[in-house]
């Protein structure tokens, strides 16, 4: 009788042991809301994705709660941006959650700016603080670049498939379908971004560089010229002169920049002013990463051909 | 002769160039800097005058602090924070140098469990564990200076749990050695203390924090005026609400904490607390007020043999300018009724905050 109960509970211990991995799903915790909605479409239904830094939420300064610790205890995999963008809250929780999975170094964390190729915006010549709260690795927000957003999505499906082999080949294809519904949109956003290609432009933050740098627009200045610090009223002046100075410049700022400064500027510029999300969920309308390029470019192309027939005065 | 010191020194110098070179690029731990310590130094500097005190740290221009903090992965066991201060002790421009920290977190263990070792500021309500420079005013309160102490860091072992309950809830028991403030390490024994922080999501932009916390140990009798033992228990609540709005939108903190003192053997019911509010007016500025008070029920006072029963209170207001995340400019005026020494007190201070090096994290 010993024996036979012995059998029994040997054996459901296996079958739990065998059903448990492969019913459980990867559990991954992702510092922004792109990486979450990347993470979430690599990983579908093998993958539970939860989210630290809400999208309405400027990620350089996310207030680092102890009770978002409870999503990084619970993770197996950590995504994150990197370049510094989240250096300010990102330790102190991974301190506050102890998961020795997302050990630095080790398979359960992801730093995602691995998979860009051009990271922009790498100081170079003199670097300190008398410049501003300075990324020294590079511009972090490569994420505003949909190609990027693309390279990223197979970098954590091959980290997803090293964690959960049993479902590599679904995270990869996975990944592949998003690689391939990103380029087949990257033309038509460059069609809504319309005349704003063809224009400079003076960004609040210099958020935007990858997003300029991917369809070709100038930025011939910013109102916060030094990253982190309130722009001086002495220098928003040199901006707005700077914009006068050139009729068919636009203005561009984050949700949740210093709007009230960036409004002032650019109706004294007599420019007009595109507030765009620079994150999923900043704005309701850009509830996806592929959304999010509907509104960014849908609204640069709305702001720029309102007054096209300033565009044409282009000296 | 002469003529050849000259030029051996100039072949010496010609000599060593290479290898100062290559100093600048080697280090102690290895070849290159990448694995040093990120380093960090923080400056306090404040203007002080109190109208009715003449202690001499309260009135003139000082350096308040200076701290220097390294911090490093040690290995895939451990993370190591090393935290040296300075800082004034007397009028003539001396100053103590502390080892304020010097710890190691285990990084290594399971199911959540931490594990820290060496001298830190044990887990002790929301105020005493604080370093000067996140003071959220120039001193600390009236209440933890007198039932904690300013400076309660000791050496010891720290252990944390996360308790499995449907909001974020961490346990810590400690075993310190019992060197600072209130206790006393002429006995061989050890300061015991835990701490229960309870922290709920009341939306994306608000939170609520209690705590409970309680330190037991040999007490110092000079200051806390019992041979036995001294025990105090402290309760903190916090409620915080920061705006996802802007990137330097509104934001209010709102926190209270209570000390209540258990002194073996001694006569009396002492207690302390305070209140305090901080708002962010706009962009860079922030005003903050606090109330605090305590009450001496016999309590020892280290000037006389004769215990002392009394009431302290203060109220203080403060305007902070904050630039940049490096630097902080405040202005703050306090008032202290003091009727153990019979003295009403008028403060004043400005403070320059500043920090160099490495990236500082945006504690909440």
């Amino acid at each position: 009788m010993r024996i036979r109960t012995t059998i029994i509970l040997l054996a459901a211990a296996c079958a739990m042991g065998l059903a448990g991995p492969a019913a459980a799903k990867l559990k991954v915790a992702a510092t922004l809301s792109d990486l979450a909605w990347i993470a979430a479409e690599v990983g579908g239904e093998d993958a539970e994705v939860s989210l630290l830094c809400p999208g309405p939420q400027d990620p350089h300064y996310l207030p680092a709660k102890p009770s978002l610790t409870r999503k990084l205890r619970k993770a197996d995999l950590l995504v994150y941006n990197g370049l510094e963008l989240e250096v300010g809250w990102l330790p102190v929780l991974l301190r506050t959650a102890r998961n020795n999975r997302l050990k630095p170094g080790g398979r359960g964390e992801l730093e995602c700016s691995l998979a860009v190729q051009n990271i922009l915006g790498i100081p170079t010549g003199r670097t300190d603080r008398s410049q501003g709260d300075i990324h020294p690795l590079g511009n972090p927000h490569y994420l505003l670049d949909p190609r990027n957003g693309a390279a990223v999505g197979t970098l954590i499906a091959e980290r997803m498939a090293e964690l959960d082999p049993a479902h590599a080949d679904a995270y990869r294809a996975r990944a592949a379908s998003l690689r391939q519904e990103i380029d087949g949109r990257l033309a038509l956003w460059r069609d809504m971004a319309g005349a704003a290609t063809a224009r400079p432009t003076i960004v609040y933050h210099q958020h935007w560089e990858y997003l300029l740098n991917w369809l070709g627009i100038e930025a011939i200045g910013a109102i916060e010229h030094r990253p982190g610090i309130n722009p001086s009223p002495g220098h928003v002046s040199e901006v707005i002169a700077l914009g006068r100075a050139r009729a068919d410049v636009f203005v561009v700022a984050a949700t949740w920049d210093k709007l009230d400064i960036a409004e002032k500027a650019s109706e004294r510029m007599g420019a007009p002013l595109a507030v765009i999300p620079g994150a999923v969920g900043a704005d309701p309308a850009a509830d996806g990463y592929l959304a999010m390029f509907d509104v960014i470019c849908g609204r640069l192309g709305q702001a720029t051909a309102s007054d096209a027939a300033a565009a044409e005065g282009t000296p | 002769m002469p003529c050849i010191r000259p030029a051996v020194a100039v072949s010496a110098i010609l000599l060593l160039l290479p290898v100062s070179a290559m100093a600048g690029s080697a280090t102690t731990t290895g070849s290159s800097n990448l694995m040093n310590p990120a380093l960090s130094l923080n400056g306090l500097m404040a203007a002080r005058t109190a109208d009715d005190n003449p202690d001499p740290l309260l009135n003139g221009i000082r350096i308040q602090e200076a701290e220097l903090h390294a911090s490093a992965i040690v290995d895939p066991f451990w993370t190591a924070d090393v935290i040296i201060s300075a800082a004034p002790n007397d009028p003539a421009d001396g100053f103590d140098v502390l080892l304020e920290e010097v710890r190691v977190d285990g990084t290594a263990l399971p199911y959540g469990l931490g594990v820290r070792l060496g001298k830190f500021f044990p887990p002790f309500g929301k105020h005493a564990p604080l370093h000067t420079h996140q003071f959220p005013f120039v001193d600390s309160p009236l209440a933890v200076q007198s039932f904690i102490g300013d400076g309660y860091t000791d050496t010891g072992a720290q252990f944390a749990w996360p308790v499995p309950l449907a909001w974020y809830s961490d346990l810590f028991v400690y075993g310190v050695d019992g060197t600072t403030e209130m206790f006393d390490n002429a006995a061989r024994d050890l300061v015991w203390g835990a701490r229960w922080t309870n922290l709920w999501d009341l939306g994306d932009e608000t939170t609520c924090e209690l705590g409970g916390s309680y330190a037991d140990g040999p007490a110092d009798p000079l200051v806390t005026g019992t041979t036995g033992r001294y025990g105090v228990a402290g309760v903190d609540l916090t409620l915080k609400w920061v705006s996802m709005a802007s990137s330097h939108g509104p934001a209010l903190t709102v926190q209270g904490e209570l000390l209540l003192p258990d002194r073996e053997g001694a006569a009396g019911s002492p207690l302390g607390w305070y209140a305090l509010a901080q708002y962010r007016l706009h962009h860079n500025w922030w005003l903050g007020a606090t109330h605090g008070r305590v009450d001496f029920d016999n309590d020892a006072d280290p000037a006389s043999d004769e215990p002392f029963t009394g009431l302290v209170r203060e109220t203080k207001f403060n305007l902070t300018y904050i630039p940049s995340e490096f630097s902080a400019l405040r202005a703050e005026i306090g008032y202290r009724d003091d009727r153990l020494h019979d003295r009403d007190e008028l403060r004043a201070a400005l403070q320059l905050n500043f920090t160099i090096g490495s990236h500082p994290a945006h504690s909440y």
